[in-house]
């Protein structure tokens, strides 16, 4: 699971809000060299919820250097630009779990996918 | 060379037992991949960001549509873990990397600028209700009345699932009733075709 996939989950527990993203505890990661877009990146990040890239990101050891705020992108800056794309789209969670802050639910990762089912007694 | 197909068919590295549990690409995935062929230059102009298949079983679809048109991002979900698991080396034989996700529907996402190309696949065989959840081979296929009961789930909020210029492709029989459903859709102010 790459970061830009995780920024488009929220946890499926009834009790949660769908608003909050998951927390990630990492266990293992790969990191492996995807072909850098620029249009497509401008165009993700105008779609992604930065505070929880940014999060994300920082939770992965790849937030550094990251623009606080999507305002503060600078799409001619090209290293800042492939810094983003990497952390978005070059770091793979293989092993981990993402973690509903609101219940303490954890769905486990594994070989890259995430298991978001639910138990019987928690639909 | 005008007229000549230029499309890549997808490696499929599954046998024998993985289709216990997945289903094995036939006649209606072959058709799929064919309609998707036939609108890869639409998709293709309308410069998508994110290209989401529901219910991708062996993940034949997804990949038929990544090998031919690249640029966009891929996710492909499933309800089924076989699946997931048999779509993750599906993408691998390719390589290409897509992500997967094991989940029911679209019960763990939330992607307020929504998706721009669902692909859908449904279980659309009429079956008593009680066979949709019989097993997980049963899941790729049982569609429960009129074949619609997961149909009709997924088009109840499609508004909040595409995005505002988003597109749904999904197979459908006639006894299905499309007609029905193109209906539905324009009441939801989308438009409908046959492909």
């Amino acid at each position: 699971m790459i970061l830009l996939t995780h920024n488009m989950l929220a946890s499926p527990m009834k009790e949660a809000s769908k608003q909050l993203h998951l927390k990630i505890e990492c266990e293992e990661k790969v990191e492996k060299e995807q072909e850098y877009n620029a249009d497509f990146l401008n165009r993700m990040i105008e779609r992604i919820d930065w505070n929880s890239f940014c999060a994300a990101a920082q939770s992965l050891d790849v937030g550094n250097g990251l623009p606080e705020s999507k305002e503060q992108v600078d799409s001619s800056n090209e290293e800042q630009m492939k810094k983003i794309h990497h952390a978005l789209m070059e770091v793979d969670v293989v092993k981990g779990s993402l973690v509903c802050t609101e219940t303490g639910r954890k769905f486990p990762i594994a070989a890259g996918i995430p298991n978001m089912l639910l138990n019987q007694d928690e639909l | 060379m005008a007229g000549q197909s230029l499309k890549r068919d997808p490696v499929i590295p599954l046998t024998g037992s993985d289709w216990e549990h997945v289903y094995e690409p036939a006649e209606d995935t072959f058709l799929f991949m064919d309609a998707l062929e036939k609108e890869l230059e639409d998709i293709r102009a309308a410069r998508p960001g994110f290209v989401f298949e529901l219910g991708c079983g062996s993940g034949c679809i997804t990949a038929f549509l990544a090998l031919n048109l690249k640029g966009p991002a891929y996710i492909a979900s499933d309800i089924n873990p076989h699946a997931v698991a048999a779509a993750r080396r599906t993408f691998e034989a390719n390589e290409l990397k897509i992500d997967l996700l094991n989940m029911d529907l679209f019960s763990a996402i939330n992607l307020p600028s929504g998706i721009d190309v669902l692909l859908f696949n449904p279980p659309y065989v009429p079956t008593p209700h009680e066979e949709i959840e019989s097993s997980w081979i049963a899941r790729s296929w049982a569609g429960g009345d009129k074949g619609r009961e997961v149909v009709d789930k997924v088009l109840e909020k499609i508004e909040t699932i595409l995005s505002p210029q988003g597109r749904l492709y999904m197979v459908a029989l006639d006894s299905n009733d499309p007609h029905e459903i193109a209906k539905w859709m324009g009441t939801k102010g989308y438009r409908t075709k046959v492909v």
